[in-house]
């Protein structure tokens, strides 16, 4: 065949090929999106983690809605550092829910934050619900229905954890 | 394959490319928004801890020292910052207003306020001076902030 009589032609094996590998594509592309949805979750909440404690650490207040729910936090702690340290961070999934479990430390101790009058608890609720605006604010196609995100038909579940000086 | 012709395969590539090239400069101008505004409150917090300390010292020279600071933050019209000391609680306190958002930071003083000061910084107006003076009716050394 010249090259004259095939231009402006598609051949069959071309489309074979191509159907092939839109096939392929098709089959491959999501389980490796849901694994890396998984990935981008953990990566995400941790930024967010460490984003919260350098910001209780800066003390110094920003009135926004994402950073609202540290600033009772930052105000017990008369805007001085409280040393906040990401412990660490671990994953498990089961079926669709990803569970996230956040360990932070601050280096002041459970009794001066009893003193201050924030409990543990209230500042585990406050970075918490920190996280969850965080990861809302990065993904606009994410939703929040009660203390869990939903990645549509994922479903995150944040647990923080933080602990004091001596405790 | 003939030649001059853009082959399927490289438009595969090409698209690939600039896919991966779309998301590292997404996340290069999130990662820059984050520290820029970090960079910010880090200057706040340097700020302010620098008006404590200097107006502990404007205190411990005593009467007729004066002290000039500035801001190191460039402002914009529009931007504020208000550095005022407060007696009661003898705490230097920085309010600002940059970019649309406010900030709100606190120091303690270890020295004792007995008159509220403050002075509002805008753009082209961001230095101020931290004096000392001594009240001889109350026996005490006054620390003002004065524009």
């Amino acid at each position: 065949m010249s090259p004259s009589r095939r231009r402006g032609q598609t051949a069959l094996e071309a489309l074979f090929i191509l159907g092939i590998i839109l096939t392929g594509v098709v089959l491959i592309v999501p389980p490796y999106l849901d694994s890396s949805e998984e990935t981008s979750i953990v990566v995400q909440v941790r930024n967010a983690a460490s984003d919260a404690c350098a910001y209780l650490n800066t003390g110094v207040k920003m009135d926004d809605w994402l950073h609202e729910p540290l600033n009772e936090i930052l105000e017990a702690s008369n805007y001085s550092s409280s040393n906040f340290v990401l412990e660490g961070i671990s994953t498990s999934q089961s079926g669709n829910v990803v569970t996230v479990r956040v360990r932070i430390k601050s280096q002041k101790s459970s009794k001066f934050w009893e003193n201050s009058g924030q409990q543990l608890d209230s500042i585990e609720n406050g970075v918490k619900e920190y996280i969850i605006r965080y990861v809302l604010k990065a993904n606009p196609s994410a939703s929040r229905s009660g203390n869990a995100i939903l990645f549509g038909r994922k479903r995150a579940v944040i647990n923080v954890e933080v602990s004091g000086e001596g405790s | 394959m003939a030649r001059a012709q853009v082959s399927i395969d490289f438009l595969f590539a090409v698209v690939l490319v600039m896919l991966t090239v779309l998301n590292l400069v997404y996340i290069a101008t999130g990662e820059r928004a984050q520290a820029e505004e970090f960079d910010l409150l880090a200057k706040l917090k340097v700020f302010t801890v620098d008006v404590r300390d200097t107006t502990v010292k404007v205190y411990s020279v005593g009467d007729g020292f004066r002290v000039r600071k500035e801001l190191p933050i460039e402002l914009k019209p529009g931007e504020w910052v208000v550095v005022a000391l407060n007696s009661k609680t003898d705490k230097v306190v920085v309010t600002a207003k940059i970019g649309g958002k406010s900030y709100k930071t606190e120091q303690k003083l270890s020295v004792p306020i007995y008159e509220d000061s403050s002075v509002n910084l805008t753009s082209g107006n961001s230095v101020f001076w931290i004096e000392a003076e001594y009240d001889k009716t109350g026996g005490k050394t006054n620390v003002t902030l004065s524009p």
